[in-house]
């Protein structure tokens, strides 16, 4: 069975802690990296240099999004705030700061006006980026929601909270669409496929449930990983249909969700593993890891 | 000779109801006099305990063979509404809610008459019980030891304090005579010597296996001392063991510290321990004693109370060249504990310089300790709403300590723990070493030690 992604540029000690996040912009081609050293890094998402360090948070950073054109990245830390960034001037051009435990990871909506958070409680909070306001606070059932993603097309709302419930907004009838609670350890991560109907989730139980976002209804079970699983990215590339997954078994994985069946595992790191990102052309993706390390992956084939 | 070498403070006054340890800084103020007649009072005082205790036994065994209904007769307590636990450590301050008295003392009798009193009935006796068998050994315990012989009756910690109060004050004795301490909770254990201002020594490789029916007094020395017996030359001298500081299964009780004039030790490296079953499990399994560097074992059993905490700083004071180190759970109130030995509490702000250990490392369980320990996702669990409210706040709080706080680097990496237990939102207790056989508790703290007890400075 020929390797259909393989290892190529690796940054090691990118940063001088673990690093637990990351993105890879649109069109700009940059990829931004966030630390428990509290830092976070912007690099050229083809040679892996390094571009600048953004400093001013004063905890670590847990997850860093780009929207839609690449010219602004928000990243949340565990200082309580969101800060969003200009990407070319490398300047903090608004810090929001929710009240006490009101935000956790950070999304931005494509059109890239609003920021949706998780939080402690269980909101899911959508601040404004301009004025830093709190728009819109969707109440659950207030178990602590550790992710959130949005689909492409900007119609629905996912978060993962720890208790295992997933939560399906609808954006444009503005109404809860779908509860699901059939698992019941931490949903870390989420993300929608590039058909902006399927939705697949990351679970401690080692295990990628992918659903049906419109009817609410569990596609398939994927398992394989050998730990907790803390990062999943669905390709960008609707014709392919893959997701690559990460894991505190310090394995990369990736999936195609047609067949249900493993494609490819990369053990390059030395500790978990805590994000993974797509290229979008979805022909490479990148890994990060506690092991303080990035690793780019390209599938063999493509440059 | 030996002369008095460390110079703090005497303790300070404090009245706080968040205090801890009142009652040993009462007893700072007791004359020898005091002590003397305390102890004759002790003494008596328990002889009439046991006969108090023993008639109303007696008269529930005369009930059941008259095929009579049951009933146990309590004095209990006017209900402290205001105070907390706490405050109810010393019994010699006043209630601090006095005047918000509920309810009048009053005479309770507990039958089988129900479901809920035959359980209330099960846990007095369970508790009389327990006191009746350590006033019989000799043996002092805490509230903790006597819920712990029981979990699933007494279910919580509050149930057997308010039990143990309350049959103090049925049976009007100090709390003391019941042989049931509150304070003074920490214990050590290893090649060390504690020197008390009434010339006594406690050797701290004292580990006395207890057995019900033998007086402690009798077998202060019959414990496990191996080949290691400390050379140090105090072996010569007399060593009695203090007839006020019994030393209880494990280790040896850290005694008050006004009664202490010094502490000798042999030891190359000190492990503060938070919980007193890991300390136990490691004293029983030989550890200090298989090791090629000696090392002194202390248990605040928790929180530590100011008598543990004084031991600590002064153990640091007096042996700067020895390395200390802190081995806790790995959740937020195992980082909390570690930085009260470090940093101090709040409740104890004004005395810092005598209570703070500031050279104190951590030396586990850390979050990084999973993969490099091969600890299974088994053995974490989530953290709750207020594990994590509480890492929030205390992330807050070291934000605010000043910048320059010695040492420098342990601050983040005390900061980068409540941040990896926060992203992982998993804890995991020092039990779960033993998961993999009780070898692996042991195991793991061997590999730690080493970078320390090898550290050519």
């Amino acid at each position: 069975m020929p390797t259909l992604y393989i290892p190529t540029i690796k940054q090691e000690q990118a940063h001088s802690e673990g690093i637990w996040c990351v993105a890879w912009s649109k069109s700009t081609n940059i990829i931004a990296t966030g630390s428990l050293d509290t830092s976070i890094k912007l690099w050229n998402g083809a040679t892996g240099e390094l571009k600048h360090s953004l400093e001013g948070h004063s905890l670590a950073i847990v997850s860093v999004d780009f929207n839609v054109n690449g010219t602004q990245l928000a990243s949340s830390s565990i200082d309580g705030t969101v800060r969003i960034w200009d990407t070319e001037s490398y300047q903090c051009i608004q810090t929001i700061t929710p009240s006490t435990g009101q935000s956790w990871t950070a999304c931005f909506h494509p059109d890239g006006n609003t920021i949706a958070t998780g939080s402690h409680n269980g909101n899911i909070n959508i601040f404004n980026v301009t004025s830093g306001d709190l728009e819109q606070a969707l109440a659950t059932k207030q178990a602590f929601l550790m992710s959130v993603a949005y689909s492409a097309d900007g119609k629905y709302l996912a978060g993962g909270a720890q208790d295992g419930s997933i939560y399906i907004f609808n954006l444009e009838t503005n109404q809860l669409a779908h509860t699901l609670s059939t698992h019941s350890s931490a949903v870390r991560s989420l993300s929608f496929a590039p058909d902006n109907k399927t939705l697949v989730t990351a679970n401690d139980d080692k295990c990628i449930y992918v659903y049906d976002a419109e009817h609410g209804q569990l596609a398939s079970a994927l398992t394989g990983h050998g730990g907790w699983i803390l990062s999943v990215a669905s390709n960008p590339d609707i014709s392919k249909q893959q997701a690559v997954s990460s894991g505190a078994d310090n394995k990369v994985k990736v999936w195609d969700l047609a067949t249900r069946s493993i494609i490819e595992t990369q053990e390059v790191h030395t500790d978990q593993i805590w994000g993974v990102a797509w290229h979008p052309d979805g022909n490479k993706f990148v890994s990060v890891s506690d092991d303080g390390s990035i690793q780019w992956y390209a599938s063999s084939g493509s440059t | 000779m030996v002369e008095s070498s460390f110079s703090f403070q005497p303790p300070s006054q404090s009245l706080s109801p968040t205090s801890r340890s009142l009652s040993s800084i009462d007893q700072s103020n007791s004359t020898s006099q005091q002590l003397q007649s305390q102890a004759a009072t002790t003494r008596s005082g328990r002889q009439s305990l046991l006969e108090a205790i023993e008639s109303d036994i007696l008269e529930i065994f005369q009930s059941l063979s008259h095929l009579e209904p049951i009933h146990l007769h309590i004095r209990t307590r006017p209900r402290d509404r205001a105070g907390n636990n706490e405050s109810q450590e010393s019994q010699q301050v006043p209630s601090l809610s006095g005047q918000r008295q509920e309810d009048q003392p009053r005479t309770r009798s507990i039958g089988l008459n129900s479901g809920q009193n035959s359980t209330i009935l099960t846990r007095y006796l369970r508790v009389l019980e327990i006191i009746y068998e350590a006033l019989m050994a000799n043996i002092v315990m805490t509230k903790r030891d006597i819920f712990y012989r029981d979990v699933a009756l007494f279910r919580t910690q509050s149930v057997v304090d308010r039990i143990v109060d309350d049959i103090a004050y049925n049976y009007n004795v100090p709390r003391s005579t019941l042989n049931v301490s509150a304070s003074g909770k920490g214990r050590m254990f290893g090649p060390a010597t504690i020197i008390l201002r009434n010339r006594r020594y406690l050797n701290c490789l004292n580990n006395t296996t207890r057995h019900p029916d033998t007086p402690l007094s009798s077998n202060a020395f019959s414990g496990i001392i191996s080949n290691n017996t400390p050379s140090d030359g105090l072996s010569n001298i007399a060593q009695e063991q203090d007839e006020g500081h019994i030393s209880d299964e494990v280790g040896t009780l850290i005694p008050p510290i006004s009664q202490i004039l010094d502490v000798e030790t042999r030891a190359r490296c000190i492990i503060v321990i938070e919980k007193e079953a890991s300390f136990r499990h490691l004293v029983s399994a030989g550890f200090v004693q298989s090791l090629v560097q000696p090392c002194l074992l202390i248990t605040g059993c928790g929180y530590p109370d100011l008598a543990t905490r004084y031991m600590v700083k002064h153990l640091t004071n007096r042996h700067r060249d020895v390395p200390i180190v802190a081995l806790m759970d790995n959740d937020p109130y195992g980082l909390d504990i570690y930085s009260v030995y470090k940093w101090g509490s709040a409740a104890q702000q004004h005395d810092s310089i005598n209570l703070t250990s500031p050279a104190i490392r951590l030396l586990g369980v850390l979050c990084q300790d999973r993969c490099a320990f091969g600890i299974p996702p088994s053995s974490y669990t989530p953290l709750t709403v207020k594990e994590r409210e509480k890492a929030l706040r205390m992330l807050k709080a070291s934000q605010r300590q000043p910048s320059d706080i010695q040492p420098a680097g342990d601050m983040k990496v005390f900061q980068n723990n409540l941040c990896r237990m926060i992203m992982t939102n998993y804890k995991c207790e020092m039990q779960a070493l033993c998961d993999q056989g009780s070898q692996g508790f042991v195991d793991y703290l061997r590999a730690k030690l080493e970078p320390v007890l090898f550290h050519f400075p």
